[in-house]
């Protein structure tokens, strides 16, 4: 310790591996640069390609060898597949949240809003995160077709004695599915009524809002009526 | 009237108001968090969209469609013959509320008709607004509408609720705003309020002011006879006066049973290069002066006002990657804000060399190449670009080089 006074271990893990890599890897002494470089990394690790292990480990390698701009500027093909990896996920995780919907229960303790989504990436414990930061002391479900899961500090999977308690029938069905959503049905008058006739432009809707996509919500049947 | 007519009325009346972005990471007094429901995207989310592409993120409404006012080219004007009805601020409060529960929506875009008068209204607005940040602790976004004419005590209460206020000018200036309202007065019922509304974020961080994402404001092009040049010099002198923090822009369309009915439909291309100009002036440090309007004051259809500006100006370019300003760079047609910053970050520790690279960055290189030197050489695209079109002068009025060609 006498070689590093005043310095906790991973500040001295920081500078030896700074210090060993290169003389691009001043980075690793910045946190915020750290943190985002990571970020980065995680958005592309959920991506789950085949061999993504591999090539993340060379953008680590040529960012401690050449620098985080080198990366940034995804002057490698492996770090501009690592950005085409990472930007996929975070598109998919901004149209999870805008777009799952939420239907209220009132059982037992906390109100409940359950959602359902079928997922092309590993995002459930984003997606509950920031459903439970908006809606806090709510119970907050998910139901990916693969598994139901809620939010409970971290990501739980949710027992079958949960849909005793709200109904079973409530299983599997489709937020927008529900006939008796009195709201659902005002959403779609209240979508109807933002229609502007002088400004369509479907193509422009599908590029946004790729049609995959309609099906998750009940106003797709409107989009639809509208395209070739 | 049941709420799905009311529903369907009140939207209908409140579609031709744009609100594009809620994004915002401020809190504010009485901000997010803190167990209250909802919270602030610092990212701006679309929860839906329309056919015509546009982000539904807000639920925009009208809390009445009753108005005294007169303005020849809105649909609420007191003198058509619509079925006219109201919200109670109760009802609008828990339908908004449910609305955000089912994750529909990113927060509210409030606004109203003048009811009885505009103290009344807006004692309601700021009623509904109550009732969803104390009674629902509702924390996530609310943009409201400032009447015209509002008094000062309810512009400060509504910044105080509030993330984010407006005050519809419509027109640039008080001659245009006549050919479009008998009764408002450009001056004292609009602008002297916007100055309320600055004053009262200046002093943001003292008091209980919430005000997040500042005012804006809303022109309509083209119905009142005014060119692009006045509604961009207004902007430009709104961001100087009141901070404005951005304007909004929707093409004249116009409607059955108004004074304007059968004036001119405005192509949705006019108001998407006026948002273009604004941009280039509020996010790339262009100065009004540098817009390129043709003789008259109209900016040109054909070509974005940013190619535009760059042929008006061919001794700035080529500009040389490696050693041009932020400045330089952000003048350049394909390179944005983000884009210039990456390409300033990488030039610290590496030599830009090849056209590839900078598309790396974000560039679009078929429109930036012809305005680019990469180690004091020119370097063409691989493929032809496809804004060949950029280079059709005449769309610019004879003020270019008579040669006809790149001045390089």
């Amino acid at each position: 310790m006498a070689a590093f006074p005043g310095k906790n271990a991973s500040t001295i893990l920081t500078s030896v591996l700074a210090a060993e890599t290169g003389r691009h890897s001043g980075w690793l002494e910045d946190p915020r640069a750290r943190r985002r470089f990571l970020g980065v990394l995680e958005y592309a690790l959920r991506a789950g390609a085949p061999g993504a292990s591999y090539v993340i480990a060379q953008v680590i390698r040529q960012a401690l060898r050449e620098g985080l701009p080198y990366v940034y500027a995804k002057t490698s093909p492996e770090a501009r597949q690592v950005y085409q990896w990472a930007r996929a996920v975070s598109r998919e995780l901004s149209r999870l949240k805008g777009l799952i919907r939420l239907e209220p229960y009132s059982g037992k303790g906390r109100p409940i809003l359950i959602g359902k989504a079928p997922m092309r990436y590993n995002l459930v414990d984003l997606v509950l995160a920031h459903f439970a930061r908006r809606f806090p002391g709510h119970r907050i479900i998910l139901d990916t077709g693969r598994g139901i899961y809620e939010w409970n500090y971290g990501v739980r999977l949710v027992k079958e004695e949960f849909w005793e308690e709200i109904g079973k029938e409530s299983r599997g069905r489709n937020a927008e599915q529900c006939a008796g959503d009195y709201y659902a049905t005002l959403w779609e008058a209240y979508y109807e009524s933002q229609i502007i006739k002088g400004r369509l432009d479907i193509s422009r809707a599908m590029r946004v809002l790729p049609k995959r996509y309609w099906n998750w919500i009940r106003e797709g049947r409107k989009l639809r009526s509208f395209s070739p | 009237m049941d709420t799905l007519a009311k529903l369907a009325i009140l939207g209908e009346a409140a579609k031709y108001d744009v609100c594009a972005s809620s994004a915002t990471s401020g809190s504010g007094a009485g901000g997010a968090g803190r167990g209250r429901i909802g919270n602030l995207s610092p990212a701006g989310c679309c929860h839906s969209f329309l056919p015509d592409g546009r982000c539904i993120s807000l639920f925009k409404v009208l809390l009445t469609n009753e108005c005294v006012n007169d303005c020849f080219y809105c649909p609420n004007r007191s003198s058509r013959d619509v079925p006219r009805t109201s919200f109670q601020p109760e009802e609008l409060a828990g339908l908004f509320l449910e609305f955000y529960k089912r994750n529909y929506v990113e927060g509210l875009f409030l606004s109203s008709g003048v009811a009885k008068n505009t103290a009344a209204t807006m004692e309601d607005l700021l009623k509904t607004t109550e009732i969803l940040r104390e009674r629902y602790r509702f924390g996530g976004y609310i943009h409201l509408k400032i009447l015209p004419g509002s008094g000062e005590d309810y512009i400060q209460r509504a910044a105080e609720l509030a993330d984010r206020l407006s005050i519809n000018l419509e027109a640039p200036s008080a001659g245009r705003l006549k050919n479009l309202s008998r009764r408002k007065d450009f001056e004292k019922d609009l602008l002297e309020r916007m100055r309320w509304v600055s004053k009262v974020q200046a002093g943001r961080r003292e008091g209980k002011v919430r005000l997040s994402a500042g005012q804006t404001t809303q022109f309509i092009v083209g119905a009142a006879g005014e060119n692009d040049a006045e509604i961009l010099g207004a902007v430009s002198r709104l961001y100087r006066e009141v901070s404005l923090k951005r304007a909004y822009f929707s093409a004249f369309q116009p409607i059955a049973g108004t004074p304007l009915e059968n004036g001119p439909v405005v192509p949705i291309l006019r108001e998407h290069r006026l948002y273009q100009s604004e941009f280039l002036m509020r996010t790339y440090g262009f100065a009004y002066e540098e817009i390129p309007f043709g003789r008259d004051g109209n900016l040109p259809m054909e070509i974005d006002p940013k190619a535009a500006a760059a042929l008006r100006r061919p001794e700035a370019f080529p500009v040389e990657v490696n050693k041009a300003s932020l400045g330089q760079l952000l003048r350049v047609p394909g390179i944005g804000p983000l884009s210039a910053r990456r390409i300033l970050s990488l030039r610290r520790t590496y030599r830009i060399r090849d056209l590839e690279e900078l598309k790396n960055l974000g560039v679009v290189t078929g429109r930036a190449a012809p305005f680019l030197l990469l180690d004091g050489r020119s370097k063409k695209p691989e493929t032809a670009p496809k804004q060949l079109g950029l280079f059709d002068l005449s769309v610019l009025d004879g003020e270019v080089p008579a040669d006809g060609g790149l001045p390089w």
